[in-house]
């Protein structure tokens, strides 16, 4: 799973690249994830446009990496395909993240 | 065959082809689940053989897995883990419960047959239970 790390205002945008987040890629995920996401500094943005098919594994690997994330670092997902949402809301996993339809245009900065 | 490789192989094949993105993507994400649990828990890490049968018949889409594991899921007991908690896993059963109108599990001559049951046609979300028969 290749990464793509943009820092927009005060988000880190982290878009995955490949079409599938299950068991076989999990590891590899959290490994380049935590590269990606070190220094952010108020919120990270996964970025799941090219993803179409998420299983129980990749949700949990979401799931985990949120905890790497430094104290008062939100992590916020965007782009969720049908399938991907619907993983989401069948195990009630949407009600602890913050999602967007797609990666806000406007991240404003603070300073 | 890796699960990824059988689970591609199924996505562009004819019985998932001849019904709904939705309801092929119900299909895709139970079976993915049912196979991921045989590879980790029927198996335990090793390769093992594994029977997948997809059916489409009248209105449904049936699906039959067998293995030889020694563990078979108990889908009776699977209670969906609280998101409050952050749950990592245990997503597996609840959402193959959620996604398949239908459910029998055998144990037939030293293997485990499970039988999903979808219909062809997109229900309501969210269902309520389903019968679960144990033999």
């Amino acid at each position: 799973m290749e990464l793509l790390v943009e820092d927009r205002g005060d988000a880190r945008v982290i878009a995955a690249q490949a079409p599938r987040l299950d068991a076989a890629g999990v590891l590899a995920f959290k490994d380049r994830f935590r590269e990606a996401a070190s220094g952010a500094k108020e919120r990270v943005i996964l970025d799941l446009t090219a993803v179409n098919f998420l299983d129980s594994s990749g949700l949990g690997a979401i799931v985990a990496v949120r905890k790497l994330l430094a104290e008062g670092v939100a992590l916020e997902l965007a782009g969720l395909t049908p399938a991907v949402e619907r993983v989401f809301r069948l195990t009630r996993m949407d009600s602890v993240f913050t999602i967007h339809a797609a990666v806000p245009e406007h991240l404003p900065s603070v300073l | 065959m890796s699960v990824r490789a059988a689970l591609q192989r199924f996505a562009e094949g004819g019985v998932l082809g001849s019904v709904t993105d939705d309801r092929r993507d119900a299909v895709l994400i139970a079976l993915a689940e049912v196979l991921n649990n045989i590879a980790e828990h029927a198996y335990g890490g090793m390769a093992g053989p594994v029977t997948v049968n997809l059916r489409r018949g009248a209105g449904a889409v049936t699906v039959r897995v067998l293995d030889k594991g020694d563990t078979a899921p108990l889908f009776a007991c699977a209670e969906a883990p609280d998101p409050a908690h952050l749950p990592e896993g245990g997503f597996g059963l609840p959402l193959i419960r959620a996604l398949a109108e239908g459910l029998v599990q055998q144990r037939r001559l030293g293997c485990n047959v499970l039988c999903l049951r979808f219909s062809a046609h997109s229900p309501p979300e969210p269902r309520g239970m389903f019968p679960v028969r144990l033999k």
